[in-house]
């Protein structure tokens, strides 16, 4: 290795050794800890909890009530809120879950990015609930309605925190555009596996079952977040940093390349569904590659906007393959198991 | 004897808590939560440096340790909400999950630090954290050896195939 590339790696190493802690976050931390007894476990405040005042200042009764519910849920049935964790439509507990334990967890989230991804997971979660059930033969209309108004609930939240982009305490760009991808990549896919789940192999020839609510939910969510964040793309400046391109487009390209490794890996023993699924998953992956080609067009005309927004649906479209494929195939390990 | 104690945290504190926040928040990727381990990891070593329980010889390796394991507790309990937890609840799987290299975009990084950072994440499981520590951090084998509960000898074999694989990596190597 010449000195100038060693030159480039302890370059490299300097810069990551930059990422510090700022003079009020390190004094903040080391107020908390000296003010705490050293001889005691109790916890100390959390480094977050000056926002924590603000905050309270501004609860509502009904917060108030959430925790006070909360509180008497964790000293009347602490093991009854643990148990409720992986309960679903149907159990005695899921009202728990989703009434009282969801809500006050998001009260105590600070920061919109962390809110923002809170929300994405539940709406996740609620398609998995829908998956969980389905695969059981157990999602009738009643369950099927409620898991979908939970999960337009969750979206309209993971909305309003997107919205607020620009504003002070919102989403930062870069975040936004993780989350977003994500969000869409997540609902896509579950969207997908639900229309797939509990399909016998003798049907398989035929097109998936008809699209159930919450599935088209899921997809009319990703289409609608998509575009309202196409919105606010347009509103930025224009990304003129090749090297964010470019390490974008290299994560993406590994992204695909990982799927591909895992469909040769699962293909050699392979019943009809799991081909189906295998045959899915890989045009999902041709169109996130197709839209990294155009990336590259889009470049060369200097139309930097819409080369960005190419690779993030490049993005969605391989995260949607992998979710896709790794779901897809477990629900498929566990119905096989059951049978 | 109290004052004493808290002088020498605090000088601890002063050279490491950087390091420490940063390794944690490059594998969390999240300045909260780096910011709550951070604290969580100081606040035991501020226990234990009154318990007296244990001789505290090394203090970075002691931080590292500590916040090494935090991170695998933070993750697995972000790992309760997910699939995993609906479709093998019983069997209670924990999995040490990589970080998403993309949002190293969020740590304000440079250019050369952002490109070594995800090269870093694209390592082996096995060298990607000794090649931190040593690397970037400038720890030795045998604290490394510590922190991740491997001998001091496995700790250099894995620095060194992990430098190598970085080099070929970055494409630094010809």
């Amino acid at each position: 290795m010449s000195n100038f590339e060693e030159e480039k790696l302890n370059r490299g190493a300097r810069e990551i050794r930059e990422i510090r802690m700022t003079a009020e976050e390190k004094e903040r931390v080391l107020k908390n800890i000296l003010s705490s007894s050293p001889m005691s476990p109790l916890p100390v405040r959390s480094p977050y909890a000056d926002y924590f005042h603000t905050l309270l200042s501004g609860f509502s009764k009904k917060h108030f009530a959430y925790v006070a519910v909360f509180c008497l849920a964790v000293v009347l049935g602490g093991g009854a809120v643990f148990a409720s964790q992986g309960s679903l439509p149907g159990n005695i507990l899921y009202s728990l879950k989703v009434g009282v334990i969801e809500p006050v967890h998001s009260v105590f989230i600070f920061s919109p990015e962390t809110r923002a991804r809170y929300q994405s997971n539940l709406a996740t979660l609620r398609l998995i609930e829908a998956e969980a059930l389905k695969s059981e033969n157990r999602l009738d209309i009643i369950k099927e309605k409620k898991l979908a108004a939970l999960l337009e609930k969750h979206v309209e939240n993971f909305s309003k925190i997107m919205e607020n982009h620009g504003r002070e305490e919102s989403v930062s760009e870069n975040a936004s555009d993780d989350i977003v991808i994500n969000f869409q990549a997540e609902m896509n896919a579950h969207a997908r596996v639900l229309d797939f789940i509990g399909q016998g192999e003798e049907r398989i020839e035929s097109e998936p079952t008809a699209n159930i609510k919450i599935s088209k939910t899921a997809r009319d969510s990703a289409t609608k977040v998509r575009d309202a964040f196409k919105n606010n793309m347009e509103q930025r400046e224009a990304e003129e940093t090749p090297h964010k391109y470019e390490n974008r487009k290299n994560a993406v390209q590994s992204i695909i390349d990982s799927t591909a490794i895992d469909i040769n890996r699962v293909s050699a023993d392979s019943s009809p569904v799991k081909q189906k699924i295998i045959e899915d998953t890989n045009e999902t992956l041709n169109q996130a590659r197709e839209f990294l080609r155009e990336v590259d067009e889009e470049n060369e005309e200097e139309d930097f906007h819409d080369a960005y927004l190419k690779l993030l649906d490049s993005e969605s479209s391989a995260r949607e393959a992998g979710i896709f494929l790794e779901t897809g195939l477990k629900w498929r390990e566990k119905n096989n198991k059951e049978e | 004897m109290e004052t004493g104690i808290t002088n020498k945290f605090e000088k601890i504190y002063g050279e490491e808590s950087d390091a420490i926040f940063r390794f944690c928040l490059i594998r969390v990727s999240s300045r909260e939560q780096a910011l709550d381990i951070t604290q969580e990891t100081f606040l035991r070593l501020w226990r234990s440096l009154f318990e007296k329980k244990e001789e505290i010889r090394n203090s970075r390796a002691f931080l590292f340790t500590v916040a090494h394991r935090l991170i695998i507790d933070w993750y697995r309990k972000k790992k309760s909400i997910s699939l995993e937890s609906i479709m093998h609840k019983e069997e209670g799987e924990t999995e040490y999950e990589p970080v998403d290299e993309k949002t190293s975009d969020g740590f304000g990084l440079e250019a050369e630090g952002r490109y070594l950072l995800d090269k870093i994440g694209e390592l082996s499981p096995t060298s990607r954290h000794p090649v931190y520590l040593r690397f970037v951090e400038g720890l030795s084998p045998e604290e490394i050896g510590k922190i991740l509960g491997i001998s001091a000898n496995a700790a250099s074999v894995r620095v060194n195939r992990g430098l190598s694989e970085l080099r070929k990596k970055t494409g630094y190597n010809n």
